[in-house]
């Protein structure tokens, strides 16, 4: 599992045990944090989500399940393991003293979970998190050949307080997310190409978001295999079979039962069928910056594809990393973030460290976010435990309501200002810079003639002309 | 292939395994559930997998509940639906897709018959008497062709005559829905008509959300009630005869079943809600009415297997018993209801 590069045997042993002892402590956190605190208003959805594919009513047909069909076969999946092995009781309730946290700022609910099917519905998430981090240990070994920088990343995954929160207090997923986007890196770095684009696919139709990542994955591939179209059919090929087989597949019953409208509520509900006309405005705003964001990353892609060469790894994690804070740049919910993470994270570790500062800003500000519920996280620990009444939780609540804003606002803008940062890094001309017009249209030196910057006006990575000052 | 990247092939295959068997479990209908109940109080209730379950016993007096389920959804003549927030991503929950989902909640809940009808088809079967039939009405406005607002209606006979409404959305009785889509108001008293002289109907005030529960029954834990809005709703010491059960604020409660000749009026309160349609499966498959009086409730876990009860608390009861056996708590999965006559 953990490849050791030239340490000596006792370093090899010493090194897996502290990475063991790492993921265990990890883990425990995780389910310590899962436990204690817990937001009802997402994790009871997964209940919702369950019983309505128990009830034979799959993924559409009882409101409850608003993303592409992914995520509710994992949920699928976990249902069939608790029924087939568990007696989890009670999974969900409404509390009725409870009721006024509807009226609170934010989206808090009095539904919640029993502490029991909360543990089980988050558990995969943590091995999730476990992983990842085994990845990125390896992807990082994979650029370095150090596997202490490899340990390093190991550790700041596991121990990020963003990645924490997001699957144990908030029950989201998009730690898979992430698990499926670097197989497929790390299946593009070794030429599996077929494989990188099921798993593509899996982590597009799971949230979306890797898809903004598409045209560069494809610029990287097409350089690596020579460039030109005739050279890289073969492969492209290989990769799309891969992304449409699954794509079919996990869309076949929604085509068969007539529900694939359904499937892409998450997105057509915010382009414009809200309630009201401020609502349909800005979902219309928000299709378009998401717009936007896409030709971004096909400007970036086209600057891979053009200026691209020797390190080709090293030039696509930075190339990643740009289009990721593009992505975020649109302010995203806390948890999205995760996605930019091991990421940002084996940016710091294998080409340059000053950005664990942006690091740490956006893991504090997004942690904050998660947690501005405050209070309100207890509900299910007060209700399955005696170590505090529901009384005290909502009296702990209510008086933190007047607070709410500081935290929850606080943690935003900290959280913005992370990305912000990180952005003005990149832009700083340590990874990327805009090219001014008046050099548009120029050739490269030493590369094939029909290659300018005209065509793109972003130079991405240490290339010829730009190099980092 | 290197040895060491077997591995990430390996999980890319059991990631798609998961999701394949995931796939099959969201649409094989792989789960079993089944139930039995007799009446000399012993039930039993199948679970292939593992589930809470709740069992319920109501005297229901001299009412039985309805049999027969029709859905009045016709999108020509005048409706009164009010546009509400859903969650991040919903559906945008209109008239037809609240019916629809009401139909899959009621199906899982064995509801024998379920039909649609439009005004036409409502005048029908409001022609008729209304003894075994329930109608659902979600439209905030009742067609004219069974409703002007008058006692000598047909909507107002029906349920003399032994009918029962369920009836979700606006005030009670006042509007008129016209084949031309258009709406006008009934003369006042409209509530009256459907749930007796001096009945009072909650406003439309900002906030209009409870935070206790109804008292004197358990039903808001039995049937695992969750709507507490209560705009619309019916103040219960306006109506006689009537049962509140679920959520209740200033008088109001969120659910009130009121007698009315024969038949029976169950006035759900609030806007459209997720939380409002399960409630309204709950009631409608719970069979309870006006008259219920609860008289035992098991709960339990049934873990791949049969669990098998006995209500001990027979001996009080005078009147029509049923059983509502459901699986899931909050969330329910299947349920069925047993009616015995006395």
């Amino acid at each position: 599992m953990f490849q050791t590069g030239l340490l000596s045997a006792g370093g090899r042993r010493n090194l897996v045990l502290c990475l063991l002892f790492a993921a265990v402590i990890g883990f425990l956190v995780r389910v310590l944090v899962g436990t204690v605190l817990n937001y009802g208003y997402d994790v009871h959805h997964w209940a919702l989500v369950m019983s309505n594919i128990s009830s034979g009513n799959g993924l559409y047909d009882i409101t409850g399940y608003f993303y592409t069909p992914v995520w509710g076969y994992f949920l699928a999946f976990f249902d069939l393991l608790q029924q087939s092995f568990l007696t989890l009781g009670e999974t969900a309730f409404r509390v009725t003293d409870a009721l006024e946290f509807e009226g609170y700022e934010g989206y808090i609910s009095a539904n919640t979970t029993s502490l029991e099917y909360a543990f089980w519905v988050k558990l995969p998430l943590y091995l999730v998190d476990l992983l990842v981090a085994v990845l990125l240990y390896r992807l990082v070994l994979g650029y370095t050949q150090d596997c202490r920088k490899a340990a390093a990343a190991f550790v700041l995954w596991i121990f990020n307080p963003l990645v924490i929160c997001a699957p144990a207090v908030q029950g989201m997923f998009d730690n898979v997310t992430v698990l499926l986007t670097l197989i497929c890196y790390m299946c593009l770095q070794r030429r599996y190409y077929f494989t990188a684009g099921t798993m593509l696919a899996l982590a597009v139709l799971l949230k979306l978001f890797p898809v903004f990542l598409l045209p560069l994955l494809v610029a990287y591939l097409m350089v690596k295999e020579g460039r030109g179209l005739r050279r890289t059919l073969p492969y492209l090929l290989s990769a799309a079979a891969g992304f449409l087989l699954v794509t079919f597949v996990v869309f076949l019953p929604q085509v068969l039962d007539g529900t694939l409208d359904m499937c892409f509520t998450f997105i057509t509900a915010r382009a414009g069928s809200g309630a009201d006309a401020w609502h349909r405005f800005t979902g219309i705003c928000t299709v378009l910056i998401y717009v936007g964001i896409a030709l971004g990353s096909v400007v970036v892609a086209a600057s891979y594809y053009a200026y691209a060469e020797g390190d080709l790894d090293g030039r696509l994690l930075t190339a990643v990393l740009v289009v990721l804070t593009l992505m975020f740049l649109y302010p995203p919910t806390p948890q999205y973030l995760v996605l930019l993470m091991p990421f940002l994270i084996a940016y710091v570790v294998i080409k340059d460290r000053s950005f664990r500062r942006p690091l740490a800003v956006i893991s504090i500000g997004a942690t904050g976010y998660i947690l501005a519920n405050g209070f309100s996280l207890l509900l299910s620990l007060a209700c399955g435990t005696d170590l505090m009444s529901v009384d005290t939780v909502i009296s702990l609540a209510h008086a933190y309501r007047p607070y709410w804003y500081v935290l929850y606002y606080g943690s935003a803008v900290v959280q913005y200002l992370g990305i912000l940062w990180l952005a003005c890094s990149e832009i700083r001309g340590r990874v990327m810079r805009i090219i001014p017009p008046k050099e548009w249209g120029k050739a490269i030196p030493g590369r094939r003639p029909q290659v300018r910057t005209a065509f793109i006006g972003v130079a991405i990575g240490e290339n010829p002309l730009y190099k980092s000052r | 292939m290197r040895k060491g990247e077997y591995g990430l092939i390996a999980l890319a295959a059991v990631i798609c395994a998961v999701v394949l068997i995931g796939e099959y479990v969201t649409y094989g209908d792989v789960f079993d559930y089944d139930s039995s109940a007799d009446a000399d109080g012993n039930y039993s209730i199948y679970d292939s997998g593992s589930h809470s379950y709740t069992a319920v016993l109501t005297d229901n007096g001299s009412f039985t509940a309805p049999t027969e389920l029709y859905i009045y959804l016709d999108g020509d003549y005048g409706s009164v639906v009010h546009d509400v927030n859903v969650e991040v991503g919903a559906k945008k929950l209109t008239q037809s897709y609240y019916l629809e989902q009401l139909v899959n909640n009621l199906k899982y809940y064995s509801v024998p018959k379920l039909v649609y009808l439009d005004a036409r088809g409502l005048e029908e079967l409001m022609s008729q008497t209304g003894q075994g039939k329930g109608v659902v009405i979600i439209s905030g406005a009742l067609p004219d062709t069974v409703y002007s607002g008058t006692s000598g209606d047909k909507a107002v006979s029906w349920l003399a005559s032994g009918g029962t409404l369920y009836w979700a959305g606006e005030f009670i009785g006042r509007y008129i829905g016209h084949a031309d889509g258009s709406c006008t108001e009934a003369p006042s008293g409209y509530a009256g008509l459907f749930l007796g002289t001096g009945a009072v109907l909650n406003g439309e005030e900002e906030d209009t959300r409870a935070y206790s529960d109804v008292g004197g029954n358990a039903y808001r834990y039995d049937l695992s009630l969750k709507n507490n809005d209560v705009k619309y709703a019916v103040l219960i010491g306006s109506v006689s005869d009537a049962l509140a059960v679920g959520y209740e604020r200033d008088g109001f409660a969120s659910i009130v079943l009121a007698k009315n000749g024969a038949g029976m009026v169950c006035v759900f309160g609030g806007d459209y809600s997720n939380n409002q349609r399960m409630d309204m499966a709950n009631v409608i498959a719970s069979g309870i009415c006006y008259c219920s009086v609860e008289v035992e409730c098991h709960t339990g876990t049934v873990a791949r297997g049969t669990v098998r009860g006995t209500f001990l608390d027979l001996s009080g009861t005078h009147g029509n018993l049923c059983v509502f056996l459901y699986l899931g708590g909050d969330f329910s999965v299947y349920g069925k209801l047993y009616q015995f006559g006395s």
